[in-house]
Parts: structure tokens; C-alpha cells; sequence
């Protein structure tokens, strides 16, 4: 199946922001319609988890490096649990004393990764409102709940096509991985070539329509 | 009709896009939409303040801008979509918009909104923006609405002052076991101007309105700057007859002054249209003695006062201590003796026949013990001259008499500080005309025999206010003074006239007048003889410290006096060198003189303002007077020996290590090029020294801020430029004018065809220099073209084109760390010196490669102008330049360019047409909706 028009222009937009993310994208695209590929969500997935991860460049930002990301915090957790259930052979059932080293341990890395998540999280929220704010160019932000809304969106799409892109889901939802890449589309689209002159003629429809009895 | 499926409809597109957002609410005309959208959450969300960096932003509030306009239509509705959590929006921008809606409101709808603001308010410490200018009507309203209560309430926060806070800390000095205070700066939480104008604006009013309310609150005000100000000192005086001597009148931009200003209106509208006992209730809850004084000044504007009040004002023996500390009451006595009944009159006159109380001044009439009685008598004079001046109309005879005799002694009294306390001038104890009246013998007697009284305050007469009043003299009649310079020269007489002297002969140099130049040479040699400036001159504002200054003076005469050669003689040459040599001797600056500026990079503040540069200028501007004028002369090393001999001198560390010294010779570097090339280049190697740096470093960073590039001596001067080029930082974010002025330098050799593009020179500081320089340094050479009216030198331009094409593809294969530094080339297309097609291409390749120029205003004029030849290139271009412009600022400044390049665009092929309405919607999503017109046509 060819890519959409909108897909094209994204493309062509995106060359000529910036090439490297032109060639990340169409290559994502390339092989999502490959669909003789066994793996072409999973390489589509790092496409997009790519195109995501380096759209900073977009706003000539530097791209921030992912390598502290959450699964690497997750790690140490998982280590920390492993050691006391397969390691001490701790459960549900065992008594704590003399697990308790054990037990403090998985507290201490739980701990570790709250914290970092707390930090971490608002951090990265706040760059994606940024670089999504930015990308709009100056002028009227969108209203705030709206934005927060898409923000929200685009980092679990983020987290999505991490997941995909790693292997980490049994199977993949056709449906569920094309509305999170829709989504992405839209959201750079609509920043690189807005549609502004049609949009308000619409809006203009609509407020005319609401007051004609007025 | 406003039904569900339209609202969501439009919802959806107002989530679409900021701009559609924006439009939606400010296209709205109806109050219907109110409930709908209210229903939706809208107006639950005002946009919270943006923290950039260091910056904070206020989104502006469209849902906002709405209800404003709906507020005088549906004031009711429009209260009841007021979501209470707006009240604590971070968003100064959201509270500006509340104000607005509150003043649209009715009174007791406002009035709500008022208190609810005035909660937030309170827990500010800084207004921005619009606040105090929307708090405006607000309060009009309801001051006029009967809700002075509210009004009040709303207007408390924003006058609330507070202690400045010290950029650093103060040690703590102890004097007498006691720690000193000085005074503190009272600050309020908008400027003082601001203050200013919202308190004019709602005064009145408020006055009407809520008398002794409004007076108390700005009196409290008032208190809380005083005390700021007074800074724990411990006294009960505020000094306000230092920072405010005169309650009528004030001085603009210091908030206790407002705050005066403001409590005197309000105190003189109640007394005219109220109670004068509202404004004693309230001003005497109040310790500091401006409040007296703004009582005395608000009843002595009142028509009609009850004679006993007046009574026994004028009857308080409290307000007779010194005539200057009250100086209304003054006025006020003044004002209301004529009316007094005679026995209260009887009681006035008998209280200032008794004279002062002497004990008040004991511990200063104790530390002057050999002179006690003087003092004693002096002081007396002033208090009785203070009140008979305020009495004159019910005065006695014999005490008329006293007062004449009083003001003949002493002149007639003025306000202390009467020109606010702080910029004074120096004040002379005698005119210019009763100057004039002396002979010169006479006036020089007059001067060594004057000696100033003890400093009380800062407009005791001085010699420097004596030294004004000679140079008025001076430059009335240079002449006589000419004639008469030697009575000048003389140990007896204070240096701080003849510096006068010479410093009005400075000034004279410059105007019609003729006088005899060589006689002040002259002059300058006896005193640059016969006086000395070692040891320590302590400074003094009254007067010279010493003779330093009038040896500077003398300098700057030399100096100035070879740039006016129809005053000079050129036989007579030989007359000056002796003061030359002298100047150019002179001790200043010494190397403890220097101590600090050796640190700094500032150049040629020291060596304008030393007595040595500036006479070894004095002598460089000699032999140039020389070379022009006198034709029978040779002017070189070798046939003007002294003079190169001397400037030689001073270039010999052993000699002279004055790094002052050192940036003269930079900065006249072009001069001595010209007035001898060999010369000169001989001295290079001690003018820019390998040791000590700091020598080779003054003179060099003067030589590249004031001289220009010179090829003849590149040859002999590569060394030092290389020296230069070695220090660059590659990593360096700033760029230092010394470094603009060498990369100007070698693009300027490389023009001239003095290197080529594989110079070292060239090829190293390109190599070495950091991306800001050499943005820099491109940059410049574009700006420095398009100041050029005429057309640029076919050569020339052929060796730019080359140097930028060179520059561009050594850019284009580093990529993103050649963006400044290309993006440079906006200046070289605004200066129209290169073929258009040339210059569009390379703009071209530049946005799209690397999709920055600078500067846009420049390149989208010119983009304007090419636009018919070029529609998509400009179209393009200006879609580029626009796009990345992340503030938004930058097309304010494009005039009508970009609608002139549009339009050329729409006219072009498909290509051009589609970039034109693919730029239209850029434009227009980020605000610009005019340009939506565009399309249509």
C-alpha cells in the first residue's frame, strides 16, 4: 500500500526542516507497507521512536540522549527483585526475617526509581511541551488543557513504539500502532504546513451559523 | 442558533491550532456562547505562566478576552463563568484580563472580583505589565459605585513598599561602639512613575469617596517608606528636608516623594472640600516630622481655619527651634501672621526676639571651642534672619533694622537644599559681577585671602564655585587675562585657580576668540617647573586636591592646541618644546596608578584622562602641526631628532612602563605611520614587546580599536598580527573588539590584494577563530559595503565573491558549526555590491543548507526589491527567514516587504504560486491574518 498524501507531505516537509529525519521517516514508512516484512512494526516502531526522539532538530535543539531512559532504571529494580525471589528464594508466603537485606534492597532501587521518576517525568513532559510549542512557532499557544492532552499523547505514543520497536509486546494491534503513528503525523504536519486559511474560514462558518439569530 | 454539535465543532478546530484558538474567542459576539462553553471547561483553563530559562512569559487568555467584552452585555453570565481558581492563576496576563472584566462589571459584581484579586495580590512582590493601568478603572468604578471599601482593598497591595534588598551585604561598620546605618532605598512593587500615575488618576475620587481612608492607607504607606529609609538609626528625624526640602513642589521618580506628593493632594482636597480635623486625626498618628510638615503645608492651603487651631500652632514653641526644620510651618506662619490677634502676634514676636536655644548645638559649639563665640553669633544670626524673613509683615522697627542688617551680612534666606539636596553645584561666595569690579592685582589678592568657612552643608561657597565664576571671567576677556597670566604663577595662590584658568583657555581653543597661545605655554612651563603633585591628594569636592589637576589641565591645553594651527606660529615652534618636554615627563600615571587597570580590558580610558599620554599626544600632534603647516620644514626621525627621540623613550620599559602610556601610541598608531613609516617599524618590536605582555597588549588592543589597517606596514607587522591569531579561542562565545578589529584587518589586507586566500594569516584565523568571530568578521565585511555609496571596485568585488565562495563550501562540509558564520551573508545581499544573481543563488543555498541569515530586516527589504526578477526565490527565501524566526519579533520590522513578495509571487508560475500560499498559511497560523487577504484577491 503506497503512503497517504499526507504521509508524502510530511515527508517533504520534514526534507526540508531537516534531511536526516526525512530519510528516518521514509525509511519508517517504506517498510511499514512492506507488508511482506515479519518485522515491520518493530522497524517502523524504531522509525517512529527515532523520528520522535530526534524531532528537537526540527527547532535546531539538540537532541537529548534517551540512554538514562526508564528501562534502564527499571534494571536495577528488576535486579534487585531477582536477587530476592530467584537468588534467596524470598515469596509471598516467606517470612522477612532473613531476607531482610534482601527485602531493604528492592526498597532502596524502588525508591531510587521514584525519585528519578519524579524528577525525570515532569522533566520530559516539559521538553515535549516545549519542543511541540516551539515547532507552532510564535503566537497563541493552544489552550492549555488541550495541550497538556496532546503532550500526553505524544510521549505514550513515545513509550509505545519503544515497547514495539524492543520486542516487548506478545503481538501487535495493526489498528493501535497506526492510530498512535496517525497521531505523530498529524502533529508535525499540521506544525509544518497548517492548513490556517481554510480552518478559519470554517471557523468562520461556524460562529456565523451560531449567531445568525442573534 | 448556538446548538451542541456546533460548539464541539468549533471546540474541535480551537484544539486544532493556537491561531484558531486565538480567532475563535476574539470573533465571538454574542454572550449565548457563555453557558455552552462554559459547560465545556472553557474558562477553567487560563494558560499558567511560562518559565523559559531565565525569562518568565504570560500567555495571553482568548477565553478571557471574551468574557471582557461580554462583561457590560451579560454581566451577570459573565461573573458566573469567572472560574474561582483564575483568582490564583502565576499568569500576571490572567489577573490583567480579570481587572478588565471586574471594570466592565457592575459595582457589587466588581466588587467581588476586586477582594478576590486583592488576595493575590497581597501575596506578590512584583506587578507587571499593564496591572496598575487596568487596576485604574476598576477603582474608579467603584469609588464611584459606593464600594470605596473594595476599591481600597484592591488598591492596597499595589503601593505596598518595601526595603530594597543590597546586591551585596554591607559589613557591619561600628562607630563610637555603635553600628553605623546608613539610609536604606524604600522600594514599591511597580515603578515609582507608575505609582505616580495610577495615584493621579484615582485620587480624587477616592478622596470624594473615602477621605480618611484613603488618606490613612497612603499615610501608612508613607510611614513604612520612612522607615525603611531611616533604617534603624534610632532618631526621631526622617531628613526630609534633605530629600524632600520643599513639600509643594517634588521631584520626579523616587517613591517616597510620590507618596508625599500623593498624601499633600489628598490632605489639601480635604481641607478645601471636607474637615481639616480628618487630616490632623490622621497625619498626627504619625511620629516622623514629614507629617508635620504636610499638615502645616495642607492648612496653609485651606481658605477658612478655625482661629483657635491657628493659635495655637503658631503658639507652639516646639516649631521655633531652628526656622529650617519645618520649612510649611514657615510658610503657614507667614501666611496667617498678618491675621493673628495682637496678643497672639505680641507672643510670636517675643518668642523670636528670645533667639535660639544654644544648647541644641553644644557638642558642635564644643569642638570648636577657640572659635565658640564666632559660632555662637553665627548661628543666632541665621535662626533670627530664618523667622524675621517669615515675619516681615508684623515686624517691629528696630526689628526691620536687624533683618536689613541680617540680610545685608548674610543675603536674603533661601530654602535649604533648595535644589533638592543632592545635585549641587559648587557655590562662590561673591558674583560675577562684584568679581569683575576688582582689578586683577585686586582679584588675586581677593583669592589668597578668601578661605572657606567650616562645611556645614553642601552649598557653602567653595573655591571651586569662586574657580566657576573666574572662568566665566576668563572666557569673557581672554585678552586680559593673556596680558596678566604671571600674576597667576604664583606658590601663594590656591592651584585650583590656575587650573581654571587654563582649562577656560582649553575651552576658548575651540572658539573665535584670539588670545596669545605661547603665553599659556609659557605659563604651563612655570607651573609644570615649579609645582609637584608627589604624595597623596586626598580628594576634595570643594577644591583641587593638590596641583595633579591643574597638570592635566595643562595637557589637555597642549593637546588640544596643535589641532588649531591658525592660532600657531610655525617659526616659533621652539617655544613649546620646553612645555612638551615637561608634559611629557610628568610623573602621571604612576605605576600604583595603574594598579587595577592593568586587569582590565577597558582601552584608552586611562590614557585620555593621564597627564603623561596625553602630553606625549600633545607631542605627537606637534610634529604633525609641523609636517602640515611649516612648508620649509622636513618632519622625520632624522630631521626632527628631539621629538622621535622622546617618543622613543617612552618605549623603553626601563624607561616608562606605563601601560596607558603604551595605548596612546596604539591609538595614534596611524599618526606616527604618517609622520614617519621607518621610523616607526623600527620601534615596532618595542611598542609590542614579547615581555612584559601587558605592554604589548594595551598598546596592541588601542593600536586595533583606533588606528586603521595600514598594508605598507603588514610586512613589518605580521608578527604581531600572528601573535593575535595564536591567541584565538576556537571555543570563545563572546567576541572582543579587538578580535573584530582583526578579523577586520586581515578581510580588509585581503581585499586590497595584500594577501591572498592562502595567506596564513588568513587561512589561520578562519582555522582558530571562533564561530561568533567569524560571523563576525563576515558579517562585517557586508555591513561595512552597504555603508559605501558608491559602487564597489570590480577588483574588490571579484576577491569577496571568491573569499565568500571559498568560505561557503568549506561551510557546507562542516555543517551546523558554519551556520553563524554564513548566516553572516544577510549583510553582504542588503548591500547591493554583488551581481543579483550571484547574491540570490548564494542567499538561497545559504537558507536552505542551513535555514538562518542574518540580518532579516535587511535581507527581506532587499528581497522586496528583487522579488519581480526572483518570485520564488524570494518567496522561498522569506517563507525560510519567517519559519525561523522563533520569537516572532523579527517581521514587525519588515515593513511591506513581505506582502510586496507574495504578491510578485501569485503573479509567477505554479511553483512560485504554491510556495507564495504555502508561506500565506505560515503566516497566517502564527498570527499575521492579514496576509489572509492575499489569498483572496
Amino acid at each position: 500500500m503506497p503512503a497517504k498524501s499526507e504521509q508524502e507531505a510530511l515527508v517533504a516537509c520534514l526534507a526540508r526542516k531537516h534531511a536526516k529525519l526525512a530519510k528516518i521517516y521514509s525509511g519508517g514508512l517504506a517498510v511499514f507497507f512492506d507488508e511482506g516484512n515479519p518485522l515491520r512494526f518493530e522497524l517502523a516502531a524504531h522509525a517512529m521512536r527515532e523520528l520522535i526522539e530526534k524531532s528537537p532538530l526540527l527547532i535546531n535543539e539538540e537532541v537529548v540522549a534517551t540512554g538514562d531512559g526508564m528501562k534502564n532504571r527499571l534494571d536495577q529494580v528488576r535486579r534487585a527483585y531477582q536477587m530476592l525471589t530467584q537468588g534467596h528464594g524470598f515469596n509471598e508466603k516467606a517470612p522477612v526475617p532473613g531476607s531482610e537485606d534482601q527485602v531493604r534492597a528492592v526498597i532502596l532501587e524502588l525508591s531510587r526509581y521514584f525519585e528519578w521518576e519524579a524528577d525525570n517525568r515532569p522533566q520530559a513532559r516539559q521538553r515535549t511541551a516545549r519542543m511541540l510549542g516551539a515547532l507552532s512557532g510564535p503566537g497563541q499557544a493552544l489552550p492549555v488543557d488541550v495541550s497538556d492532552n496532546e503532550v500526553a499523547r505524544w510521549m505514550e505514543a513515545d513509550g509505545y513504539f519503544k515497547m514495539v520497536a524492543h520486542n516487548r509486546c506478545d503481538s501487535v494491534d495493526r489498528d493501535e500502532f497506526v492510530a498512535r503513528m496517525t497521531f505523530i503525523e498529524r502533529v508535525l504536519l499540521r506544525r509544518l504546513q497548517p492548513p490556517a486559511i481554510p480552518e478559519l474560514d470554517e471557523l468562520d462558518a461556524l460562529i456565523e451559523e451560531g449567531e445568525s439569530d442573534h | 442558533m448556538i446548538t451542541d454539535d456546533l460548539v464541539d465543532r468549533a471546540l474541535k478546530l480551537v484544539g486544532e491550532r493556537g491561531g484558531n484558538y486565538e480567532y475563535f474567542f476574539a470573533k465571538l459576539t454574542s454572550p449565548d456562547w457563555i453557558v455552552p462553553l462554559q459547560k465545556r471547561g472553557r474558562f477553567s483553563h487560563p494558560p499558567p505562566a511560562l518559565l523559559e530559562g531565565k525569562y518568565v512569559r504570560f500567555p495571553g487568555w482568548p477565553e478571557g478576552n471574551y468574557l471582557t467584552r461580554m462583561a457590560p452585555i451579560a454581566p451577570k453570565a459573565v461573573f458566573d463563568a469567572i472560574d474561582p481558581s483564575s483568582y490564583d492563576s502565576d499568569n500576571q496576563h490572567v489577573h490583567e484580563i480579570l481587572l478588565e472584566i471586574a471594570a466592565g462589571l457592575t459595582a457589587d459584581l466588581a466588587a467581588d472580583v476586586a477582594v478576590a484579586e486583592a488576595k493575590w495580590a497581597s501575596k506578590q512582590v512584583r506587578f507587571y505589565g499593564l496591572y496598575e493601568e487596568n487596576l485604574i478603572p476598576v477603582v474608579l468604578k467603584l469609588a464611584n459605585g459606593e464600594r470605596s471599601d473594595a476599591a481600597l482593598r484592591l488598591l492596597a497591595p499595589i503601593l505596598e513598599i518595601e526595603c530594597a534588598h543590597r546586591r551585596t551585604p554591607e559589613p557591619e561598620l561600628m562607630i563610637d561602639g555603635q553600628p553605623y546605618r546608613g539610609f536604606a532605598d524604600p522600594v514599591g512593587r511597580i515603578d515609582s512613575w507608575n505609582i505616580q500615575r495610577l495615584l493621579i488618576s484615582v485620587s480624587k475620587p477616592l478622596t470624594y469617596a473615602a477621605p480618611e481612608a484613603f488618606l490613612e492607607l497612603l499615610s501608612e504607606k508613607l510611614d513604612k517608606g520612612v522607615r525603611i529609609h531611616d533604617n534603624d538609626r534610632g532618631n526621631d528625624d526622617d531628613y526630609s528636608t534633605i530629600w524632600r526640602p520643599r513639600i509643594e513642589s517634588g521631584r520626579f521618580g523616587d517613591i517616597l516623594d510620590v507618596l508625599v506628593s500623593a498624601v499633600r493632594d489628598v490632605a489639601v482636597q480635604i481641607v478645601c472640600e471636607r474637615d481639616h480635623k480628618i487630616v490632623g486625626k490622621v497625619l498626627q498618628k504619625f511620629k516622623w516630622p514629614i507629617f508635620r510638615r504636610l499638615e502645616y503645608y495642607a492648612y496653609s492651603q485651606a481658605g477658612n481655619l478655625p482661629e483657635d487651631l491657628v493659635n495655637s500652632i503658631v503658639l507652639n514653641n516646639e516649631l521655633y527651634k531652628s526656622p529650617n526644620e519645618n520649612p510649611e510651618f514657615k510658610d503657614l506662619l507667614s501666611k496667617m501672621s498678618v491675621n493673628l490677634p495682637s496678643g497672639v502676634r505680641e507672643k510670636v514676636l517675643a518668642v523670636v526676639a528670645a533667639g535660639p536655644d544654644l544648647s541644641r548645638y553644644s557638642k558642635f559649639l564644643e569642638s570648636h571651642k577657640e572659635k565658640r563665640q564666632e559660632y555662637e553669633n553665627w548661628i543666632t544670626d541665621q535662626w533670627r534672619l530664618g523667622w524675621f524673613s517669615a515675619l516681615t509683615k508684623i515686624l517691629r522697627e528696630e526689628q526691620l533694622h536687624d533683618l536689613e542688617a541680617l540680610v545685608s551680612k548674610f543675603g536674603t534666606p533661601g530654602p535649604t537644599f533648595s535644589s533638592g539636596g543632592f545635585a549641587v553645584g559648587h557655590v562662590a561666595p561673591i558674583s560675577l559681577g562684584e568679581f569683575r569690579k576688582f582689578s586683577l592685582p585686586e582679584a588675586i589678592v581677593y583669592l589668597k585671602e578668601w578661605v572657606p568657612g567650616p562645611q556645614t552643608h553642601p552649598e557653602m561657597p567653595s573655591r571651586a564655585g569662586i574657580a566657576q565664576v573666574l572662568q566665566s571671567w576668563v572666557s569673557e576677556d581672554p585678552a586680559l587675562f593673556i596680558q596678566n597670566l604671571e600674576l597667576f604663577q604664583t606658590l601663594d595662590l590656591h592651584p585650583t585657580y590656575l587650573r581654571s584658568v587654563i582649562d577656560t583657555f582649553t575651552s576658548e581653543l575651540k572658539g573665535e576668540r584670539q588670545f596669545d597661545p605661547f603665553k599659556v605655554a609659557a605659563c604651563i612651563e612655570w607651573l609644570l617647573s615649579n609645582t609637584n603633585t608627589s604624595g597623596p591628594e586626598p580628594y576634595n569636592w570643594d577644591e583641587d586636591p593638590g596641583w595633579s589637576w591643574a597638570h592635566m589641565s595643562s595637557a589637555r591645553f597642549l593637546s588640544e592646541l596643535f589641532l588649531h594651527p591658525e592660532r600657531l606660529d610655525t617659526s616659533r615652534y621652539r617655544d613649546f618644546w620646553p612645555a612638551l618636554k615637561l608634559i611629557a615627563e610628568n610623573p602621571s600615571p604612576t605605576e600604583e596608578d595603574e594598579k587595577d587597570y592593568r586587569k582590565k580590558e577597558d582601552v584608552g580610558l586611562l590614557a585620555l584622562n593621564s597627564t603623561r599620554p596625553v602630553g606625549l599626544e600633545a607631542v605627537m600632534r606637534y610634529a604633525r602641526w609641523l609636517k602640515t603647516s611649516a612648508t620649509d620644514m622636513e618632519v622625520n626621525a632624522t630631521k626632527l631628532p628631539g621629538v622621535f627621540a622622546l617618543l622613543a623613550e617612552h618605549l623603553i620599559p626601563e624607561v616608562d612602563s606605563s601601560v596607558a602610556v603604551r595605548e596612546m601610541y596604539g591609538m595614534q598608531f596611524s599618526l606616527l605611520a604618517w609622520l614617519d613609516q621607518r621610523w616607526l617599524e623600527s620601534q615596532l618590536p618595542k611598542l609590542f614587546p614579547d615581555k612584559p605582555r601587558v605592554l604589548d597588549r594595551f598598546a596592541w588592543n588601542a593600536y586595533l580599536q583606533f588606528s586603521r589597517a595600514i598594508s605598507a606596514l603588514l610586512p613589518a607587522m605580521r608578527f604581531r598580527y600572528q601573535r593575535a591569531i595564536n591567541t584565538l579561542q576556537a571555543g570563545e562565545t563572546k567576541v572582543s573588539d579587538s578580535e573584530r578589529s582583526l578579523g577586520n584587518h586581515l578581510t580588509l589586507y585581503y581585499s586590497w590584494g595584500a594577501i591572498e586566500l592562502d595567506d596564513e594569516l588568513l587561512s589561520e584565523f578562519f582555522r582558530k577563530a571562533s564561530p561568533s568571530l567569524k560571523a563576525q568578521t563576515i558579517g562585517d565585511i557586508g555591513w561595512q559595503l552597504g555603508q559605501q555609496s558608491n559602487d564597489l571596485d570590480p577588483k574588490i568585488q571579484k576577491r569577496l565573491m571568491v573569499l565568500w565562495e571559498h568560505r561557503l563550501s568549506h561551510g557546507i562540509s562542516q555543517g551546523a558549526a558554519s551556520r553563524q558564520e554564513l548566516g553572516s551573508f544577510g549583510w553582504w545581499f542588503g548591500s547591493k555590491k554583488f551581481p543579483d544573481d550571484w547574491a540570490i543563488k548564494q542567499l538561497v543555498t545559504v537558507l536552505d543548507t542551513f535555514r538562518f541569515i542574518n540580518p532579516d530586516f535587511a535581507v527581506v527589504e532587499r528581497l522586496g526589491e528583487l522579488a519581480a526578477a526572483y518570485p520564488f526565490e524570494a518567496v522561498h527565501s522569506l517563507g525560510i527567514v519567517f519559519e525561523e524566526d522563533r520569537e516572532g519579533w523579527a517581521i514587525h520590522g519588515w515593513a511591506e516587504n513581505p506582502q510586496m513578495i507574495i504578491r510578485e509571487a501569485l503573479k509567477g508560475d505554479e511553483k512560485s504560486r504554491a510556495e507564495a500560499e504555502r508561506v500565506v498559511n505560515l503566516l497566517v497560523a502564527r498570527g499575521h491574518r492579514g496576509f489572509r487577504e492575499l489569498l483572496k484577491k
